[in-house]
């Protein structure tokens, strides 16, 4: 075990560094009640626009609260919409995309339509749409972002299907009289992990994105609750007197995107050597 | 081919159904009454009443629908809630910013793009390669409104170098400073995505048999990389960029709300933000038609590029 893991480290360093730098950020999040110097929503008006300092970190913002205990706060909100609206998305995208590839002929061909309706909205553009005119708050993005995310994961899933259900074991398995639902989930769906894990890992990057540019546009989670975008945006109305305010989000989303990209990279050339050239 | 491209098209028109349907669907179920909302406190019984008749609102859903779509066709896709306007004439006056803006966008990628890609695999495993490819991966991670408020913030504010909002002026020329600032931050994440794709193809395609003939017919390596090898490696790049400029699309519409460009991303926000759903519906089904459109583009110009993707 411990064997396999250096292996791992040394073929993939910057896919293990980018692993460890996200785990450090899920500990970040599970534990910001116990990191966050301050409380996010204490505010001191005598206090606002402060520098970076011994009392401040990282300074504080608009109405004196405490712009590192609000990054740090925001983790939270951040990693939560990545990984619950990415799940949401894949298991959608799943279904319909291992549905499609298995069944073929009209079925494949009414859930690909569908699929292609969906692939017709710049995603942000549905997230935001969804979130507009349904409310915004942590469970509407989380829906929104993935039910917009699934049609590119049930593109993937039905792509990887399509080159799987042509295999002689699935054959078998039919032969043998295994229902399709048997099949699907016995058969094709662990033979199609590959794909769907790094698209998985690449889309949690994709939401947290989502979120703070839905957050930034004000149509995310609604203030106060910390989230990066939200401080974003509060740091681009006073980017001529506090540029500290954007700065620790925009460093926080960066790093986060930046190791979960290298992480997913990683992961795919360790799952397909074929693949990282 | 022929046969193809017209298959392709009905493709995309039967996408194009659906994703108004979809719009319409999204914008007509939302929860409370969107005549009530725009009345706010002028609320009366029959100024609503009048306010539903003009938007045909008081017809059952599925003869809105039907309305909805039938107009579309004759060019008729209603009036703004709030203008009263026609929301084609309000999009077209918009139109040219966005436009200017993607066009702009994806320049910048290219040649900023392309050309890295290619020098990053022709000295693949380097220090060069290393540095360039970490950019890359780099300026994919930074979202596209935190790159804009950083290019603000030290370009606009700190060095004075270029306008901080709006589009500037009449011509070309004088929409020119307002323009570089949204394209760089539009641009970046494709330049990057090109680089990583360009390096990987030129990469794969380098070790194939006709660049070793190539070579091993004494061509000079210039002509090698740029005639035989990059032709070949632009196949999926071409794939990648279309694909990235309907993600530009899409991002343009946060973009434009920094830089408060007022482009189609900026008055369809504006439009979310006035509850104005004709205007909405309209905006958006003119993104999807731009989406569908730059895919089928992008699957025809395969064939023009590689000579061996016969699709009849």
């Amino acid at each position: 075990m411990w064997k396999e893991t250096r292996k791992i480290f040394r073929q993939h360093t910057a896919g293990a560094v980018a692993f460890c730098v996200v785990l450090a950020i899920v500990l970040v999040a599970l534990f910001a009640p116990y990191i966050a110097p301050r409380d996010p929503y204490e505010y001191d008006v005598m206090r606002r626009f402060e520098a970076p300092s011994g009392d401040y970190l990282a300074g504080t913002d608009n109405m004196g609260r405490c712009v590192l205990s609000r990054a740090i706060w925001g983790t939270r909100v951040s990693l939560q919409v990545g990984l619950t609206a990415s799940l949401i998305g894949a298991f959608m995208g799943l279904v319909m995309g291992v549905v499609a590839g298995y069944s073929g002929s009209t079925v494949e061909a009414i859930l690909m339509r569908i699929v292609d309706v969906g692939l017709s909205f710049p995603f942000i553009l549905l997230a935001i749409l969804i979130t507009a005119f349904f409310g915004g708050g942590l469970t509407n993005v989380m829906i929104a972002v993935g039910i917009a995310r699934a049609p590119r994961m049930a593109r993937i899933a039905h792509a990887a299907t399509r080159q799987v259900r042509e295999n002689e074991y699935i054959e078998a398995s039919r032969a043998v009289g295994a229902n399709h639902i048997r099949i699907m989930s016995r058969h094709i769906l662990p033979n199609i992990t590959a794909p769907v894990i790094v698209r998985f890992t690449l889309d949690v990057a994709i939401a947290i994105l989502a979120e703070s540019s839905l957050s930034f546009l004000g149509m995310g989670i609604t203030p106060p609750t910390p989230t990066w975008g939200g401080i974003i945006a509060v740091g681009r109305e006073h980017l001529r007197r506090a540029p500290w305010i954007a700065s620790t989000a925009g460093a926080a989303i960066f790093a986060t995107v930046l190791s979960i990209n290298i992480l997913g990279d990683g992961v795919r050339d360790y799952l397909d050597p074929k693949v990282g050239v | 081919m022929k046969v193809y491209a017209v298959k392709r098209l009905l493709q995309g028109f039967v996408t194009v159904i659906g994703a108004m349907t979809v719009v319409f669907l999204i914008v007509r179920l939302v929860p409370g009454d969107p005549v009530s909302t725009l009345l706010g406190d002028y609320y009366t019984e029959d100024a609503a009443a009048v306010l539903r008749a003009e938007f045909g609102l008081d017809y059952p859903i599925y003869v809105q629908y039907f309305n909805y779509l039938t107009d579309s066709f004759r060019g008729d896709f209603g009036r703004s809630f709030v203008t009263g306007r026609p929301v084609y004439n309000t999009l077209v006056e918009a139109f040219p910013f966005t436009m200017e803006l993607a066009v702009a966008s994806l320049v910048f990628a290219l040649t900023i793009g392309v050309p890295v890609g290619v020098v990053a695999a022709l000295h693949r495993n380097t220090w060069i390669d290393m540095l360039t490819m970490t950019f890359a991966i780099a300026f994919i991670s930074i979202p596209g409104f935190y790159l804009a408020v950083l290019l603000l913030q030290y370009f606009s504010i700190g060095f004075g170098w270029f306008p901080v909002t709006g589009v500037g002026g009449p011509d070309f020329i004088g929409r020119l400073p307002h323009l570089v600032l949204p394209a760089v931050a539009l641009g970046a994440p494709t330049a990057a995505i090109s680089a990583r794709m360009t390096r990987s193809s030129v990469v794969e395609v380098m070790g194939e048999d006709y660049v070793r003939t190539a070579r091993s017919k004494g061509l000079h390596e210039r002509i090698v990389v740029f005639k035989h090898a990059l032709r070949n490696a632009m196949i999926p790049v071409v794939a990648i960029i279309g694909l990235s400029v309907a993600v530009r699309f899409g991002g343009s519409v946060i973009i434009e709300t920094v830089f408060a460009r007022r482009g189609i991303g900026y008055l369809l926000i504006q439009s979310i933000y006035d509850r104005d759903f004709v205007q909405v519906q309209f905006g958006i089904l003119f993104y999807a038609c731009v989406l569908v459109l730059v895919n089928i583009i992008c699957d025809l110009s395969y064939a023009i590029l590689d000579p061996r993707i016969r699709y009849n």
